[in-house]
């Protein structure tokens, strides 16, 4: 693969990521939704493929609102190629029903496209994870 | 993989390849790929693997990625009922010298219905 990498590029995908994470757990949709791509596509396990942000924020909305997440991201490889980065990883979240208390736990990879939008920012474009244990859907 | 060839079965792999699989720990480089897909062949019989690939994207002249869904069954050799896999799977291919197509990074979920 011809890689160039910049440090900025990858600073600015870890960020994408921490903003991931981040919104993820303040259970903030809004500002989770502004990670992705209008066309983006996002491969949960247990969860059919979810196609485009609008379908992405659908399907997500119970998971972000009745769920407490603590989402951590590890980006162990970011290749950049042009206006596209390949990225994998490791993806851990503890998940905290908010009413029931009831909580579980994912552990497992990654892999991500991610597209540029611009010079100084990148969107999801699609997202595969799987997990060593069962996970929740998103349907919650 | 009906062949439970390892051989036949590295030849779809890049030989700076990662696997990152829904059950298991990374794989990383084709040699570490290799051995772990001899113990799967020695420990299962594939009784079938179908790959529906449902978008196929080039990002440049030699990078790619692909996804879509896969059905796997397998039965262990030492007994056992048989057991169906199937999820999404989302690769990223590169071009190599030879002007093939090689996984390069491979990730898979499971998906129950």
């Amino acid at each position: 693969m011809h890689v160039v990498e910049e440090p900025r590029d990858s600073g600015q995908i870890r960020e994408l990521f921490d903003r991931f994470a981040v919104t993820a757990n303040r259970g903030d949709l809004a500002e989770w939704s502004q990670v992705w791509e209008e066309e983006a596509k996002y491969f949960a396990p247990q969860t059919p493929p979810l196609v485009g942000r609008s379908d992405i924020i659908f399907g997500n909305r119970k998971w972000l609102s009745q769920w407490q997440h603590d989402p951590q991201i590890d980006c162990d490889e970011i290749q950049i190629a042009g206006k596209w980065a390949f990225v994998c990883g490791r993806i851990t979240l503890r998940s905290t029903h908010r009413k029931t208390g009831a909580t579980t736990y994912t552990d497992g990879k990654f892999l991500a496209v991610a597209k540029r939008r611009s010079k100084h920012q990148w969107g999801l474009y699609r997202f595969c994870y799987n997990s060593n244990v069962p996970p929740i859907g998103p349907y919650g | 993989m009906l062949s439970h060839d390892p051989d036949w079965y590295m030849e779809l792999w890049h030989s700076d390849g990662i696997r990152l699989p829904s059950d298991g720990p990374i794989v990383v480089g084709k040699e570490a790929i290799r051995t772990a897909t001899k113990e799967d062949f020695s420990r299962v019989k594939i009784l079938r693997c179908d790959v529906f690939p449902k978008e196929t994207q080039l990002t440049s002249d030699t990078t790619a990625f692909s996804w879509g869904k896969y059905i796997l069954e397998y039965a262990r050799r030492e007994g056992g009922e048989e057991t169906k896999m199937e999820g999404i799977f989302m690769t990223v291919l590169i071009k190599d010298s030879d002007g093939s197509w090689k996984m390069y990074r491979d990730c898979y979920n499971q998906v129950t219905e």
